[in-house]
């Protein structure tokens, strides 16, 4: 009978405690859906209000992709049917830069077809899993007209074009115009004005 | 008021009209137009705050919509700005007065912009680069610019209207003479004209215009009435010579009607005293002679009762012609004193029923059965001496009766009624009278029938006529000789109107 209740105990302790995580969870899971929601928004907004160069205007669809370890679910259900500049928005889910690196070990062909569809995306969101290897894949995009967003500490020293932070419990964001006038791509004034930090292009010539 | 006063007051009157509804005009015109000024400028405020606000609404950035709209503080007009973005949300918020924090929200009604008592509400989608509808912005300017800039216009109108006025009666005043110059002229000369009656003066024409004509035609009808006043007075003084010619020939005809008439007058007192005296006379004569006539016949009465035994035959005859000779005498002198009394003797008048008269003298008139005495007509109450006027219809029935050769006669009372006289008759179906005997037998002691065949004197109708005439009527007889006779006279009617109501009655119940 002790041994019975003991155990009834620990068992009513392991259902609390188990209870407890389940709602701490559920609250970050929570507030991480909200977040992804917003800074789906964000990025949105930010095609709306940065020009593309070249035969931009002649294509149909305006692709984002997205290099994260899991799919980012909640990123990508607001964007889906969208249409921004009158064409419609394509998603594209890539799989995180280490699995690439590791899918390019036993096939290497096909990480390069993975490779080359990256660097036709218009918009490329890279996750904060990827924090090691942002500076690889900053690389690789360099010198495309690729709006890199990232939301990492150090994104835009990297040469990433604009990057999410957190201020106040408020998404906010940073934009670097070096990279983005490498990328030769347009940022509107007005968003230049909504971010919290600029770092401007080096004169030129 | 005098012409240059009216010429100015009209001239006046006109402008000041012009100019005020010109000055309402302007002013309106101005009023409209700063209110689309003004909707024009805070539409153009909106859409820049809208372009520039469209990240901060999609980037959901409050605080940098509200530094956006911070910049409104250069347009002091600006008394409010709201944010709203598509969803409904309030966004961001901005109050000319730092320290209110109110948020005003603004109902246009479903339009773009509205006016309210003093301001102005307008709204202004904000658009992202896309198109796409993601906020809007309201915007509320107050109306006092606007207001004071209408009351500036206004006041710089009534100023710029109050020297027009001014300078516009300066030159009103002066040009006024242009036209009442000349008539003023005019009327002093027409008011000389008609003062001192002198047509010779003349107006001097200045211009060729309607006055001139005015002034032209003015010194013709001068000219006219000068000729005319000459004229007439020409035939006035030959009118006057003549009237005082005739007046004088007048005086010499009156002095003569005046001794004529006088003349008449003694003539008229003579006369009438002569006939006095012979009516008189006759009365007198008459009378006197009545006694020894008395005695004649009576002496001649016992001569023939008392000593016919004592004359032949002969002798007798000429005793009773003698005794006949005296009756008839006796009764001619009667017939005078009745004549002679009529005039002399008058009795009261009275009211008179005819119908009753004419029944009475029928009744008392031995009337044979041949002969009908009809009354045509229901005869008036008239009012007379009762014994004149029954002595007339007596005289003229008693006549027609007398003299009745028919063997139904018939005799007939009517009348006729004129203004003031009635026209009575008595006809009769007798032998009638020759038409040269118709004034001789209104004449005395003039009978056409031979005394022996009748025994009249002649005197009855020259009674009626003395009655008649004596009341200012006329009489006179109609006749187809054979068949009968009308005798007709008047009657005054008048009289009856004079007589006292009460009286009346007393008479008529006698």
């Amino acid at each position: 009978m002790e041994l019975l209740q003991t155990l009834n105990k620990k068992l009513y302790i392991v259902i609390l405690v188990l209870s407890l995580l389940a709602t701490i969870c559920y609250a970050l899971n929570e507030a991480e859906t909200k977040e992804y929601q917003l800074k789906a928004a964000f990025l949105y907004n930010f095609m709306k209000f940065v020009d593309w160069p070249g035969d931009f205007a002649d294509t149909n669809e305006i692709t984002i992709g997205i290099i994260s370890k899991e799919p980012i679910g909640n990123l990508c259900e607001p964007l889906k049917d969208k249409k921004v500049k009158n064409k419609s928005v394509k998603i594209i889910q890539y799989p995180s830069f280490e699995e690439l690196i590791n899918l390019g070990k036993q096939d290497k062909k096909a990480m390069d077809e993975q490779i080359e569809s990256i660097k036709k995306c218009h918009l490329l969101f890279i996750s904060a899993t990827e924090t090691k290897n942002a500076k690889e894949i900053l690389d690789q995009v360099k010198d495309k007209n690729i709006l890199t967003v990232g939301e990492l500490d150090g994104f835009l020293a990297m040469g990433g074009a604009i990057n999410f932070v957190v201020e106040d419990k408020k998404i906010r964001f940073e934009i670097n115009l070096e990279a983005s006038d490498k990328a030769k791509l347009k940022i509107s004034s007005q968003l230049l004005q909504l971010a919290k930090k600029v770092i401007k292009a080096k004169e030129q010539g | 008021m005098k012409i240059r006063h009216k010429l100015t007051a009209i001239i006046m009157l006109t402008s000041v009209t012009a100019l005020l509804l010109g000055l309402i005009a302007f002013i309106t015109w101005e009023y409209f137009d700063l209110k689309n000024q003004m909707v024009f400028n805070l539409l153009t405020h909106a859409s820049i705050v809208a372009d520039n606000s469209k990240a901060a609404v999609a980037f959901d950035d409050a605080k940098g919509a509200k530094s956006i709209l911070n910049a409104l503080h250069a347009s002091p007009s600006i008394i409010h700005a709201h944010i709203i973005k598509a969803d409904g949300n309030s966004f961001a918020n901005y109050n000319r007065d730092a320290n209110d924090q109110s948020i005003h929200i603004l109902d246009l009604r479903g339009k773009n912009y509205a006016f309210t008592q003093d301001s102005l509400n307008l709204k202004h989608n904000i658009v992202d680069p896309d198109g796409e509808n993601i906020g809007t912005i309201y915007l509320q300017a107050e109306l006092k610019e606007l207001y004071s800039g209408i009351t500036r216009t206004a006041y710089i109108g009534l100023v710029i209207a109050s020297i027009v006025i001014c300078v516009t009666y300066l030159l009103s005043s002066r040009l006024q003479k242009i036209i009442s110059g000349p008539i003023l002229k005019l009327a002093v000369v027409a008011k000389d004209v008609s003062d001192k009656k002198d047509y010779s003066v003349r107006a001097i024409k200045h211009t060729e215009d309607e006055v001139g004509q005015l002034i032209e035609a003015f010194n013709e009808m001068l000219y006219e009435i000068q000729q005319r006043d000459i004229e007439l007075r020409e035939i006035n003084e030959k009118l006057e010579i003549r009237v005082k010619e005739r007046t004088a020939d007048l005086v010499v005809v009156n002095q003569q009607l005046e001794e004529l008439n006088t003349e008449l007058k003694t003539t008229i007192s003579k006369l009438t005293a002569a006939n006095r005296d012979l009516s008189d006379f006759a009365h007198v004569a008459a009378h006197d002679l009545k006694a020894p006539l008395r005695a004649i016949g009576s002496l001649a009465g016992i001569m023939h009762e008392d000593y016919s035994d004592y004359l032949d035959e002969q002798g007798k005859n000429y005793l009773k012609m003698l005794i006949q000779r005296t009756e008839r005498m006796s009764e001619l002198i009667n017939a005078i004193l009745r004549y002679s009394e009529i005039g002399r003797l008058s009795s009261e008048k009275e009211v008179v029923d005819l119908n009753k008269t004419i029944k009475e003298i029928t009744d008392n008139l031995a009337v044979p059965p041949n002969v009908k005495i009809t009354i045509e007509d229901k005869l008036p109450t008239i009012v007379a001496e009762r014994e004149k006027i029954t002595q007339i219809f007596r005289n003229l029935i008693g006549n027609a009766v007398r003299y009745m050769d028919k063997p139904n006669g018939d005799i007939k009372v009517g009348f006729k009624k004129s203004e003031d006289f009635w026209t009575f008759y008595v006809s009769d179906n007798g032998p009638g009278i020759q038409e040269k005997y118709f004034d001789k037998i209104f004449t005395i002691f003039q009978s056409l029938k031979r005394r022996d065949e009748l025994e009249s004197i002649g005197i009855g109708l020259s009674i009626v006529k003395k009655i008649v005439e004596l009341y200012g009527g006329k009489v006179w007889v109609e006749s187809n000789f054979g068949n009968g006779s009308t005798f007709y006279f008047t009657w005054p009617i008048n009289n009856l109107e004079n007589i006292n109501y009460e009286k009346l009655k007393t008479y008529s119940v006698s």
